[in-house]
């Protein structure tokens, strides 16, 4: 494993959200291309997104949102993201809190290069209330 | 014509400048980069640097800068370090020089060099006809969209520039223009055929599956860790985060209300996360925020809560858990951080590990096949047959002597680390002041990577190659060449070809030749890559 993981804003393992003030969170996969290869799955629910779901992939960036419905709602949720690097060197994974007015905060942001054999995880615990 | 090819040369070399930036950091890094194992900063590496050390050390094919792009001159320039041209040019824009003009003959054999090669230095810029497309139309070579929309220019590459005369072998010492076109028929590492994108779309599967064993992983993990570092982690009976489900909906509940579990066990709470809007019926309960899992509970239905601003409500216990959530989450707050992690690990006691290699063990297979299928559809690809035709020329001006060259050109991967090419070609030598030369030449070559790149647009590899060329041009006596060549990568984006090359005679010299020649080799958009 080669990846070089640089944190701008280091993962803080533990995000607090307050759904019940309508809060959520929003992330955004920025990919250099060509072909961008990711997973993103929680312990509870499995596999909730991949970058083939996406409609456009293969694309420069990917978003979407978790704990805007209740659905999502699931307490100490580890939210885990795979990464790999077969035909796509190099990520930059955001994550923001939102509330209906826009951006609170930068959860973390973090971008990774690597060699086509790489893979790369990278997990948090939501904490919801 | 003069105006035309300073355009061309000017827009090859312009490319990479007028291509946007990908997307970067705006900030300083808060911290190190880290680059994965054995040093792991993060709980999610060492989660999978545990999986890889169980799966053993298996070699991991690295060849992400293959062996089969060539950056060099085309081998119709006399002074170019290439013997043997290769079926696919760069992706993108390349530049090749020849640092020094042609050397005196190191001849071991003493017979001395007779050639009088004094020309100065050759220089060619070659550029896919995918590089110009991106940059005619303002975008990365790399976007992702734009890679997958213009499959069929990838194919196509040119290369312009020039190269130096001798008065011996080509009747002047005016350097000659050099021109060429490539055109890749087959191309199996073209990540867009189908069976191409059917091995990728294996790979997001098998992500997929290794994503969701290591999101189920990590916590466990966690949870031995904090319960063999802190004895108050560990407790009998805790609610669990999955386990607590509304039995009875009662009414008059508000969202937020914190409600005690009751039952066997004491402490636990949960919170109401839904309630119905005409009665305030709880719909969705959930684990305390502040972790208040309690201890001493049993799987239980229809179990009585306290608490709220409402009545009634009961809730199944269909799950319980081993930690105590409150301590657990302060554990992965502060211990588990970056900071922390490495001494945390440290302090861990032996049957700790064991406990979590175990659980490693059990959760392997994922892992395992992301990382077989990963080395193995690698392989396949970087491997992939390729073959080319193309055509070359050199243009003096005066009497001096054109030459120019039809090529077949084979590539194949023998290994991920040695590729193998043979070129078969056409050759036609103009000779303004006398008969013209026609035949054929055959070279062969074998180029190997020494040592593996160490990052996506970071240096090249280390590169040794052997070739041989064999030419049979009428009115000259046959031609023997082998050639020995050192790439060594100095920065990324630069490289240093040294060559040594032996031929029983050179061209229109009946003498043995040996030459050392040194080049520079630049792949302008790995350049533009390593500046952002």
């Amino acid at each position: 494993m080669a990846v070089t993981r640089t944190p701008v804003t280091p993962n803080p393992n533990v995000v607090p959200v307050k759904v019940t003030a309508g809060e959520f969170l929003h992330f955004v996969i920025d990919a250099a291309g060509p072909i961008p290869i990711f997973s993103f799955a929680s312990d509870v629910k499995g596999v909730l997104f991949q970058a083939a779901d996406f409609p456009g992939h293969p694309m420069v960036r990917y978003e979407w949102l978790h704990l805007k419905n209740l659905s999502d709602f699931q307490q100490m949720e580890n939210l885990e993201l795979g990464l790999s690097f077969f035909s796509n060197a190099n990520y930059t994974y955001t994550v923001e809190l939102f509330n209906a007015a826009g951006v609170v905060s930068t959860v973390m942001k973090i971008t990774y290069t690597g060699e086509p054999t790489d893979v790369e995880n990278e997990s948090f615990t939501v904490v919801i209330s | 014509m003069t105006t035309f090819r300073a355009f061309v040369i000017a827009l090859l070399i312009g490319c990479p400048a007028i291509l946007p930036a990908q997307a970067a950091p705006a900030a300083a890094p808060a911290a190190g980069p880290s680059a994965g194992c054995p040093n792991f900063k993060t709980i999610d590496e060492f989660v999978y640097c545990q999986a890889m050390a169980t799966l053993g050390k298996q070699q991991v094919g690295q060849n992400g800068k293959g062996s089969d792009r060539q950056l060099q001159s085309p081998s119709t320039d006399s002074r170019a370090t290439s013997l043997v041209d290769q079926s696919s040019a760069t992706d993108f824009v390349s530049a090749a020089a020849s640092l020094i003009a042609v050397a005196p003959s190191l001849s071991p054999s003493g017979s001395g060099s007779t050639s009088s090669q004094t020309g100065s230095g050759t220089g060619t810029t070659t550029a896919s006809f995918y590089a110009l497309m991106a940059a005619f139309n303002k975008t990365s070579p790399t976007d992702p969209t734009f890679y997958k929309d213009h499959i069929f220019s990838r194919r196509i590459s040119f290369t312009i520039g020039t190269a130096a005369s001798t008065q011996a072998a080509d009747n002047t010492t005016t350097p000659s223009t050099v021109y060429g076109a490539k055109f890749l028929v087959i191309n199996r590492r073209e990540l867009y055929r189908d069976d191409n994108l059917g091995r990728i779309s294996d790979i997001q599967k098998d992500l997929s599956n290794e994503t969701v064993a290591a999101a189920q992983l990590t916590p466990k993990i966690k949870e031995i860790m904090c319960a063999a570092l802190h004895s108050d982690c560990l407790v009998n009976g805790a609610l669990s985060k999955v386990g607590v489900t509304v039995s009875s909906p009662g009414s008059g509940y508000k969202r937020g209300d914190i409600l005690e579990v009751r039952g066997t066990g004491s402490g636990g709470k949960v919170e109401v996360f839904d309630v119905d809007d005409k009665n305030g019926a709880v719909t969705i309960v959930q684990l305390s925020p502040d972790g208040s899992s309690g201890s001493k509970y049993s799987v239980a239905t229809n179990v009585e809560t306290t608490g709220g601003s409402g009545k009634g409500a009961t809730v199944n216990i269909t799950a319980l858990s081993s930690v105590d959530a409150k301590v657990f989450m302060t554990f992965d707050q502060t211990q588990l951080t970056e900071a922390n992690l490495a001494s945390t690990v440290h302090a861990l006691p032996d049957n700790a590990k064991k406990q979590i290699q175990s659980l490693v063990e059990n959760a392997i297979q994922p892992f395992s096949k992301l990382r077989t299928d990963l080395n193995n559809e690698y392989d396949q690809i970087s491997k992939g047959m390729q073959m080319s035709i193309s055509a070359a020329g050199n243009n003096r001006t005066g009497q001096g002597n054109n030459n120019y060259r039809a090529e077949f050109i084979f590539d194949y991967g023998l290994s991920t680390r040695i590729n193998w090419t043979v070129n078969g070609s056409f050759d036609y030598t103009d000779r303004k002041m006398g008969l013209d030369s026609r035949g054929g030449r055959f070279a062969t070559s074998f180029q190997g990577n020494l040592t593996s790149p160490t990052g996506g647009w970071s240096k090249s590899p280390l590169r040794l190659i052997f070739s041989g060329e064999g030419d049979w041009l009428s009115l000259q006596k046959p031609q023997y060449s082998f050639d020995a060549q050192l790439n060594v990568p100095i920065t990324p984006g630069f490289d240093l070809p040294i060559e040594y090359r032996y031929a029983n005679r050179a061209a229109q010299i009946n003498q043995a030749d040996s030459q050392v020649r040194f080049g520079l080799t630049v792949d302008l958009s790995r350049i533009t890559q390593a500046l952002k």
